[in-house]
This record gives C-alpha cells, structure tokens and sequence, in this order.
C-alpha cells in the first residue's frame, strides 16, 4: 500500500499499453521536475522544455524500468541527467568548452536565485502557497488532523484511524473533504 | 455523498494507494474520460507539493497536455518488456561529490573509544547506562590518555555536514549546526 | 506502531497541557518565528570542550525569502551563506567552494505549536530570571530531560525572542556546549555587502552536490527504525548519490535535538566508521548491519545514538 502502490499500479499500466496512466504520473510528477530542472536551468522556457524531454526519455525507458526502486527515484535522476547534458550542450555551442562539467557553474549563477524566478512567478507561487495554507488552517479539527498526519507524517489511512479513534471510511472522506476544499478556493484563484 | 463526490474521493484515496488493485483499473479509464476528475488529480498533488514546499516558482504552469501532445506519436508500449541490462546507461552518476566530500570540513579530531568492539550487532552495555555515566564517560574522553584522536574519516565528514544542514532546519537553534562545522576548523590547526 | 502510539500520546498531550508552563512554551514558538522574520547582524562565540570560536552571523529576511551567512573570525576566515535552500561554503585554504542543496522539510505549520508541547512530556520547563547578555535583558529558559535519551538546555531569549545565548547541558547541568552573542544589531534593511562574501573567489574551484530526492514515503525504504526513544520522530528521509554509492539519510528530532542516521552499502574504508566517536556536543555510533554500514550522530546522549543504531533493521 503507499504511494508505492500507486505509482506501481500507473507504471505497470503504462508497461501494459495504457498511455493516459502515464498523463497522471506526469499530473503528478511536473511540478516537482520543473523545480528540480530549474535549479539547473536558468531560462524559464529552457527549463520546461528540459521537464519535457525528461518525461519523454522517462516514457521511452519505461520498459526497462523493473520497480527495483521507486518510480520518482528513478524519474528524477533520469530529469537530473537530462538537465546537466543540457547544460553541457548549451556550453559547448557557445564555444565554452574547457569546462567540466562537474566544476560547476558561475558565481553569479550560484549566489542568484536558484530557482526560475520572476515578479510575477513569486506573486503566483505565494498565492497558491498561501491559499493552501490558509485554507487548510481555517478547515475543522477533524480534517485538518486527517490531512496533516496523511501529508507530513505520512501515516497510512488504518494508523490515522486509530490516532483519531474513527472508522478507515471515516479518514477517507476526511481527506477528501479537506482536499476538496482546499482545491476549490485553488479554482477559485485561478478563475477556473 | 453524491455519486460524483464518491468517485472524487476514489481520485484523493488513489494518490494515497488507499484503494485496491481491482478499483485501479475501472478509476484510471474514468480518470481518462473526465476532465473534473483529471484536474482533482493534479490539484490534490498541487496541494501535497504546496504542502511540501516543493512547488516550482512557476508553479501555476501545466504541461501534461504538451507532453502529451509530443507522446501522440509515441507507440503505446507492449506487454513484453525488455530485459533491463541497458537501463545503466540512463542512469550517470553525479561524481564530484567524492571530492566535495573530501574538502568539506577536513581534519576535524574526533575521539574513538577503543573500548567498543567494531561491527558488534549485539546491543552494547552502552545502550542501557544512564545519561549520567554516559556523559561522563564523554566528558572524560578528551583528557583520557587511553583514548585515541585521529583525523576524520572523509566519509564521516560528509555526514558531519549533511547532518548540520538538515539539523538547522529541523531545530530553533537557527545557525548553531552549521557553527559546529564551522567552529570546528580550528581544531586541526 | 510505535510512531502511532508517540502520535496518540501527542494529541493526547493537546488537551492534557496546563495553563502554567505555556509562557516558557510561548517564548519558545517566539524563538522560532523571531529566527526566521528578523533582520540582523552580530557576533558570538561559540565554545565547546576547551575551544572558544568567535563568528559573525547576518540574517536576512525580505520577498526572496531568507539569507544568512556565517563567518568564522578566527583563523581562516571560512564561511557558509545560506540562501533559502542553497547551502554556499567557502574553504579558503583549500580555494574551494562548495555548493549544496538543502531540501525544505516538510515541517508542518499546523503542527508545530501543538507539538511544542510535546516538550512538557520529555523536558521540565521552566522560567528562570531576567539576565543581560550583549547589554539585553533576555528572559532564561531551562529544558530539564525528563529521561536518559536528550540533554538539557538553557536559554536566553531576547524581547523580540532572538536566542542570544543557548548552552547544552549535560546529566549534571554541567555545559557541554554554549553560544552566546557578545553584540547584536536589530536593523530594518541588511546592506548588501554584509551578507555577501568578500572573498575574491575568482581562482576558486566549484563544486556543486546533486540535491538528494526526497523520499517521501515510508514505502520506499528498506529501512525501518525498531525502538525510536518516545518524543522523536522522523523529520525526513533522503537519498543522496555519493560517488558510485548512494546513502540514505534520515532526520529525526524531538523538536530540540536533531539525530541522523546513515545507510549505505559497506566498502574497504567501512572499519573507520564503526564504533562510538565524538566530534564537539555531537555524539556518534556506526555499526554494520549485513552489507551496511549504519552511522547515527546528533546532539544527544551516546546512550540514545547507539540505541538508535542497534535498532536500525531491514525491511522485510
């Protein structure tokens, strides 16, 4: 069970012929590779382009993948690699080639911001931050607990119910719920 | 719960794996037809990332559909998968870091007891003696002429700072691991 | 289970909380929000065994976020600039720069002031007097362990609740380790080249740490902890890539003390890592378990580091 589970079940779906499985590991995964890449890659665009590669050598090598580690493990190193060969790439066409690629970096780059950052991408990710925050804060007890020891101590839902002394069902819907309304004030930010 | 609300709440207890095998696949092909149900799937994780604070600067930015779209030639992927001899290929290490680690914070003196056999698995006496005696054992150390001091291993230098980085954001102590490492240099010289 | 029942017992705590100890409690929260909020420059001095380090720290706090830079004053002027989760250290005798990712824990805000009361459970606290330190009045706080597994604490907290002096006790209340501010400025705005390096790092060599992947679920580990001391719990688990080997690390804290523990596979320079160390208040023990080497370290007993060790077990 975990989200082991869940990530195993959409890989194995994928591997059998199913393509939209792999639409959900990459609604799931993006927001974390495009934060990861970025960190790599200055240029914003530049950066989605790399999380695009990613997943699309990710797709191609999902066939190899035997699940002898975690999905997202395997996921990152491969975004990870791809975003250093881009920069090595990216050296090399503007002639910058004595440089190793593991010495890395300029000074600028490392002492800037390290992720993609703009006025208005802070304003957006402050916004929804905050909203979640916010949202989840003002939720009754009962939800909050329910999705907090779900979300930061990763308790199955069988170990919250015996936290809160409630039936498993109990727990499900509570998470739900909690999710839920935190999802429509997110829709409700973004005009949806 | 309406019916809508008790396939959403499949869509929330599926990202937990908090469903069985037999739902998986009836869930994923309603997940593929309906667009409410694929958006509760990414903003549930929007909020898990949020909540994680691993949300990208640009967070608002969703480019499932684009890779899709770039997937849309792609072949779907047979039963018969591979054998995964070539998968190393994919998989380069990061090195350098064996060097980082070396330069990291050199020579910090530790203090061996060379009392305690090494690679015992058998729990030591140690495990149950009062704090007491514990710290006074520690304490005592440093002017124990029996106790040897040696150079850091590399490797444990690593973990020295590995831990302060992480210890400084889990304690209210602000900057005081990172004045250990810091504060340490001086030892050596 | 055991994290179940530790969790059951913190809710329990919740509800159980007297009315009394909650002003050494909201000094406490005040620290932790003081850390991160304010603006400020000065210098402290750290000591330890016989050592006495002195260093200056700048803190940061704008719309980017946080940033901080710590320099030894002593001897090589080495130092570590913080910039929200990149991790910048510079060894000036080595003319190196490091470069590391720190990933954000997942602390939670809602958590968090309940779970300062755990503390009642594992620490007495109490108020002490009003004392000057760097010519303020700071109110003390003293952190008595209530078992054999943590040390104890005293601090000095400023109005604004900035920590200007804190000392690691030992089982007899004798300091192990302190730190405490010689001078301290509260200013509105850090000026740039106060919290920038002034190190011409134009020769300097770079070397930046792959970040480590987050394993944000339990599942994922091979790992698991037998008997954790109650009080403590996981803050975080990461994998990290070291050369040809991968190590995963976990975090554990009771909110006060921090302990980590490392696993990796075993390899010719393993024997160097087993058996208890200490390095300043840190105390450590690696162990070998199968192939593995297992090494816990923290600000803790030795007691709790080699409990923590022998209990580390394979997944089934």
């Amino acid at each position: 069970m975990g989200e082991n589970f869940t990530d195993r079940e959409l890989v194995k779906r994928v591997q059998n012929g199913d393509k939209s499985a792999f639409d959900l590991l990459v609604l799931k995964y993006q927001h974390k590779i495009i934060k990861l890449v970025s960190r790599f890659v200055r240029e914003p665009s530049d950066a989605l382009d790399v999380t695009q590669d990613s997943f699309i050598k990710a797709y191609r090598a999902l066939p190899n993948f035997r699940g002898d580690s975690a999905f997202y493990t395997w996921l990152y190193r491969i975004a990870s690699n791809t975003a250093k060969n881009f920069l090595v790439s990216q050296r090399r066409r503007l002639g910058d080639v004595g440089i190793d690629s593991e010495e890395m970096m300029s000074r600028e780059e490392e002492f800037g911001l390290n992720d993609v950052a703009t006025p208005d991408n802070i304003l957006a990710k402050d916004e929804v931050q905050h909203t979640v925050f916010e949202t989840i804060e003002n939720l009754p007890d009962d939800l909050r607990t329910a999705l907090t020891l779900r979300e930061f101590d990763g308790l199955s839902y069988e170990e919250i119910a015996e936290v809160m002394e409630c039936p498993v069902g109990t727990v499900r819907s509570r998470i739900f719920r909690a999710r839920e309304t935190v999802s429509e004030k997110l829709r409700a930010l973004s005009g949806e | 719960m309406e019916k809508s609300d008790k396939i959403k709440c499949q869509v929330s207890s599926f990202m937990d794996g908090e469903i069985t095998e037999d739902e998986v696949s009836l869930l994923c092909k309603r997940i593929e037809n309906d667009q409410a149900l694929r958006e509760r799937w990414r903003d549930y994780h929007v909020i898990s990332d949020a909540l994680k604070q691993q949300l990208p600067v640009q967070e608002n930015i969703d480019i499932s559909q684009r890779i899709h779209d770039a997937l849309e030639d792609e072949p779907a992927l047979s039963g018969n998968r591979k054998a995964a001899s070539n998968s190393h290929t994919v998989i380069k290490r990061f090195s350098g870091l064996a060097v980082a680690a070396s330069v990291a914070i050199l020579g910090v003196v530790v203090v061996l007891n060379t009392a305690v056999q090494p690679g015992g698995g058998e729990p030591t006496v140690l495990a149950k003696s009062t704090p007491d005696t514990v710290v006074t054992q520690v304490a005592g150390l440093s002017n124990n002429p029996s106790a040897t001091q040696h150079t850091i291993d590399p490797r444990l230098n690593k973990y020295l700072v590995d831990h302060s980085e992480y210890a400084v954001s889990a304690s209210v102590h602000g900057m005081l691991p990172y004045a250990r490492i810091v504060g340490q240099q001086s030892v050596r010289e | 289970m055991l994290r179940v029942c530790s969790l059951s017992l913190l809710l329990l705590c919740y509800t159980a909380v007297s009315a009394q100890p909650m002003d050494a409690l909201a000094w406490l929260q005040k620290i932790g929000d003081a850390q991160k909020g304010l603006n400020y420059h000065g210098t402290f001095v750290y000591a330890h065994d016989d050592q006495l380090e002195s260093m200056m720290v700048v803190h940061s706090s704008s719309a980017e976020g946080e940033r901080e830079r710590l320099v030894h004053l002593n001897g090589v002027a080495r130092e570590i600039i913080r910039n929200n989760d990149l991790v910048t250290s510079i060894f000036p005798e080595e003319k190196v720069v490091l470069v590391a990712h720190r990933n954000n824990l997942a602390t939670s805000p809602f958590i968090q002031p309940e779970s300062l009361k755990v503390f009642e459970k594992y620490y007495s606290l109490s108020l002490g007097g009003e004392e000057r330190i760097a010519g303020i009045v700071t109110q003390r706080i003293d952190f008595k362990p209530k078992d054999v597994y943590r040390y104890g604490y005293r601090f000095w907290v400023s109005p604004e609740g900035l920590l200007l002096r804190s000392d690691l006790l030992d089982g007899d209340g004798k300091a192990i380790e302190r730190i405490m501010f010689t001078d301290i400025h509260l200013v509105d705005q850090i000026p740039h080249e106060l919290i920038s390096p002034n190190i011409d790092l134009t020769d300097y060599k770079w070397y930046r740490q792959a970040p480590p992947v987050t394993l944000d679920d339990a599942g994922k580990s091979r790992w698991h902890i037998t008997a954790l001391p109650d009080g403590f719990s996981l803050k975080s688990r990461n994998l990290r890539e070291e050369g040809a080997s991968q190590v995963e690390h976990l975090l554990i804290s009771d909110g006060l003390a921090s302990i980590s523990i490392f696993i990796e596979k075993g390899d010719s320079s393993t024997a160097a890592r087993v058996g208890e160390f200490r390095v300043g208040a840190l105390n450590g023990f690696g162990r070998l378990l199968g192939d593995y080497v297992v090494v816990v370290v923290g600000d803790v007993p030795l007691a709790t580091v080699t409990l923590i060790a022998e209990s580390v077990a394979e997944n089934d």
